[in-house]
């Protein structure tokens, strides 16, 4: 059996950040992205800056088009189709707390179900997300297989709305680059983490609704 | 368990192929025939690896994937790991990040392939400056 290579090491400047990153993130974002390390060891430090401006930018994109709360339904899907699980989860959760904050409503494809999906064939993946979103979460649907339709064939965007699922698809093969060092699940991408009664109040409603009371 | 690697040549593209649940033992029974199969080779221009029979992948057979795409790395090959499940596909993407081949790439259908194979730009690359563009409309 042959060993898996080391990684780069960090240097003393590069290991300081990264002590400090974690808390600092946690306490100004709410949560913090595991796969910090790897971007550094991949990029460098400024490269590290480089990369949240760029990615950044990318997602305030979505966010104006499409709403944060779907903005995070289309990353956590982008992730999915690439096979990052822990960003897929990040983001779905994300996406699952504002709608039950905003709408009072339990999003149909649960944390774990999509990272159970990871494992399914694509054809089947979508089916059951047809199943699970026709009757109630039709405008959900309608952009999760239209960014589907531009992740998987060689059709280019035709519109604006178009061009900001491509630039969610093509946002999450820049960023599961790093991200596919580690593995779900992941806190909620979004400062709504911060929020500790949603939180609470969104883990019971699953919960009941798991065993039926509700 | 894991059926036997296959790996031929089909049109000039090297074709490798392998499915079932892959272990330990079928991870370097794929990295001894793999080594077997480049011996002598000097240059090696597209791969694929077909792995959309593949349903899992053992923490011992990842190692053995690595080595591999090293092997090919060191020959310029283009390398494609065309999978049918999402779990599949990070794994061909987890080994282009680890083996550090810039030019190993996870993708969804043949015709994705064919259009990495005719280009030139890294994995990552392709992703920075597809996002620097801002996509563009038809």
């Amino acid at each position: 059996m042959t060993d898996l290579p080391p990684p780069r090491s960090l240097n003393l400047i590069e290991r300081g950040f990264l002590k400090v990153l974690p808390k600092l993130s946690e306490s100004i974002e709410g949560y913090y992205i595991a796969f910090g390390e790897e971007i550094i060891r991949t990029h460098g430090l400024l490269g590290f800056f480089r990369w949240a401006k760029l990615t950044g930018s990318t997602q305030q994109g979505t966010r104006d088009h499409f709403g944060v709360q779907r903005q995070h339904l289309l990353s956590a899907f982008a992730s999915m189709w690439n096979g990052c699980d822990y960003c897929a989860h990040g983001n779905i959760l994300a996406h699952n707390l504002f709608m039950f904050r905003d709408e009072n409503k339990l999003f149909p494809v649960t944390e774990e179900m999509l990272l159970d999906m990871h494992r399914w064939k694509d054809d089947e993946i979508l089916a059951e997300v047809q199943r699970l979103l026709a009757d109630d979460f039709k405008e959900e649907l309608r952009l999760i297989e239209r960014q589907w339709q531009l992740k998987s064939t060689m059709e280019e965007p035709d519109n604006e709305e178009d061009r900001q699922l491509w630039l969610s698809v093509r946002q999450y093969d820049f960023i599961n680059e790093c991200s596919i060092v580690v593995d779900a699940p992941a806190p909620p991408f979004n400062h709504i983490a911060k929020d500790t009664e949603v939180r609470a109040r969104y883990a019971k409603a699953r919960a009941a609704s798991s065993n039926g009371t509700s | 368990m894991s059926a036997p690697p296959n790996i031929e040549d089909r049109d000039g593209i090297l074709w490798i192929t392998l499915t079932g649940e892959l272990t330990k033992e079928g991870g370097e029974e794929y990295r001894v025939a793999l080594e077997k199969y480049l011996d002598g080779v000097s240059r090696l221009a597209s791969v694929c690896v077909d792995l959309r029979d593949l349903t899992g992948c053992s923490v011992f057979a990842r190692s053995e994937l690595i080595t591999a795409q090293r092997l090919l790395k060191d020959l310029g090959a283009r390398t494609c790991y065309l999978a049918s499940r999402p779990r599949i596909r990070g794994l061909g993407l987890w080994v282009g990040h680890i083996s550090e081949d810039e030019n190993a790439k996870s993708v969804i259908t043949l015709e994705k392939a064919k259009e990495w194979w005719d280009s030139s730009l890294g994995r990552e690359e392709s992703a920075r400056q597809a996002l620097m563009s801002r996509g563009r409309l038809r």
